[in-house]
């Protein structure tokens, strides 16, 4: 139990310090997400606009710049998530592999990387509030931050998923770059006024975008649906562990007599 | 092929009629090696003639598709590539490889650092050091936990002489406290080093008496 323990937080603390000196991922972080931000509140109209929320049944007028800034922000931090969970585990994968043949137990590994998804989306989401605070009239900023972190926590199980499955690097970013654009131009209800394209419900921004607009515009907090998004991350991390198990380099520790026998 | 020399015991790391293809290409063709305790071997072969194959296959990081690898004790492994994380300190990796060994001390790890020369290199992240640096931990973390079994896939790729000569010194003498070893190599004058050399040739291995 104790080296469980230690495993754990070892391995959460070397994972977090790397993404610490991963510097392209500390400036997108930084610089991306404010930028992303200021751009769709200069580039929108401010005209006002009457937008459907699903998740409180009733329509909210909002200027269009207002509701750009907050599918912009979950657009920004679904990226940065992605992004660094991804490079972490694509560059650490061999490694972590060599590891477990060593004999690191396995379950506090994957724990570890699930928890360093979950401190890093909760990282980005307070940073992203407070933006979205400065820069707009935010009605409820607690469920708006957790709807971001729930952004960031599906994301970065994306991450972590095609970390561990893609053969390359550009791949990876192709698909999280790819995935988030087509899920933030769905979900954004300036470009998709309707809100009625099918499947759009079924993708992973969904939930946490009728939990943001409501949090940011409306008096009203659908606390349900930003759990959608748990459901991704649940999903993703799961599959993530089944890669982990299925790679697995060895049946048995090596201190352990062992063999190997095929027909 | 009969094994390397005949023990009355079980030999801590034991190979049968391994054999591996990718595609259509068999690489290995029925492989038998035993490697005693206190014995080193060296495998040679051409580029591609499956030596890192045969090696993955025995530490079992690569199923063979028949044959069997038995290991008696720890193994360490020293891949061909240094596999390491760029992001993490010399000192974490020397952690996190103590908790997958379950060591209670890092000594030994550290005497290894004294003989390759990586003391001070301990607050480093991986990614600032030299390659060869870079390859000196790789061998570090494959000896730290003292094994039965080194398996050891060109291990001094990038060493300078003198490291190159300190880690010959240091097989030898882990040769005689009893370890079975084996050391992929390209280097003639490596040849001198090994009890017994094994020719990786058509997926079968050939055995000679080393002349030292």
């Amino acid at each position: 139990m104790r080296l469980s323990w230690t495993a754990f937080t070892e391995l959460l603390r070397c994972t977090l310090r790397g993404h610490l000196r991963n510097r392209l991922a500390l400036v997108l972080a930084v610089a991306f997400i404010p930028i992303w931000i200021a751009v769709a509140r200069l580039c929108t109209s401010d005209r006002v606009v009457r937008v459907w929320l699903d998740a409180i049944s009733a329509p909210v007028s909002a200027r269009a710049s207002q509701v750009g800034q907050v599918a912009s922000a979950l657009g920004a931090v679904t990226m940065v998530a992605g992004f660094i969970t991804f490079t972490e585990t694509f560059l650490s994968r061999q490694m972590d592999r060599r590891l477990l043949l060593a004999g690191y137990p396995r379950l506090p590994m994957l724990l570890a990387k699930l928890a360093a998804v979950a401190l890093t989306a909760g990282l980005l989401a307070s940073y992203t509030t407070i933006l979205l605070w400065i820069s707009l009239p935010v009605h409820h900023a607690g469920p708006l931050a957790l709807a971001l972190a729930g952004a960031g926590l599906a994301y970065g199980s994306i991450g972590l998923l095609l970390g561990s499955l893609v053969r390359g690097e550009l791949e990876g970013f192709f698909l999280i770059i790819m995935l988030s654009l087509v899920d933030t131009g769905l979900q954004n209800p300036v470009f998709n006024t309707l809100m009625d394209v099918a499947g759009v419900s079924a993708l992973p921004l969904y939930g946490v975008n009728q939990l943001a607009l409501s949090s940011a515009l409306s008096p009203d907090i659908p606390w349900s649906h930003g759990l959608l998004s748990l459901t991704w991350s649940a999903a993703t991390g799961a599959l993530a562990l089944l890669v982990l198990h299925t790679h697995r380099p060895s049946r048995s520790p090596w201190r352990r007599r062992m063999s190997v026998s095929q027909p | 092929m009969q094994a390397v020399t005949t023990t009355r015991h079980r030999p801590p790391l034991r190979i049968r009629g391994v054999c591996k293809g990718y595609g259509g290409r068999q690489v290995l063709r029925g492989v038998d090696l035993d490697v005693p305790a206190g014995t080193l071997v060296g495998v040679v072969g051409e580029n591609g003639a499956g030596k890192s194959t045969l090696l993955r296959i025995a530490v079992g990081q690569l199923a063979p598709d028949s044959g069997t690898v038995t290991r008696t004790g720890a193994v360490g492994y020293c891949p061909q590539r240094a596999v390491l994380n760029d992001g993490f300190t010399v000192g974490q990796h020397l952690r996190l490889f103590q908790m997958a060994y379950r060591l209670p001390t890092l000594e030994r790890a550290g005497e290894l650092m004294e003989v390759l020369a990586l003391t001070g290199c301990r607050r480093r992240p991986v990614g600032e050091l030299s390659g060869g640096t870079q390859q000196k931990l790789n061998l570090l973390i494959a000896l730290m936990h003292d094994p039965q079994v080194l398996i050891l896939d060109e291990p001094y790729q990038g060493f300078d002489w003198d490291t190159h000569q300190r880690f010959w010194t240091l097989a030898a003498g882990l040769r005689d406290r009893g370890r079975s070893i084996i050391v992929v190599s390209h280097l003639l004058h490596d040849l001198r080093h090994f009890d017994v050399i094994a020719q990786l040739r058509q997926g079968r291995l050939h055995f000679e008496e080393a002349d030292r």
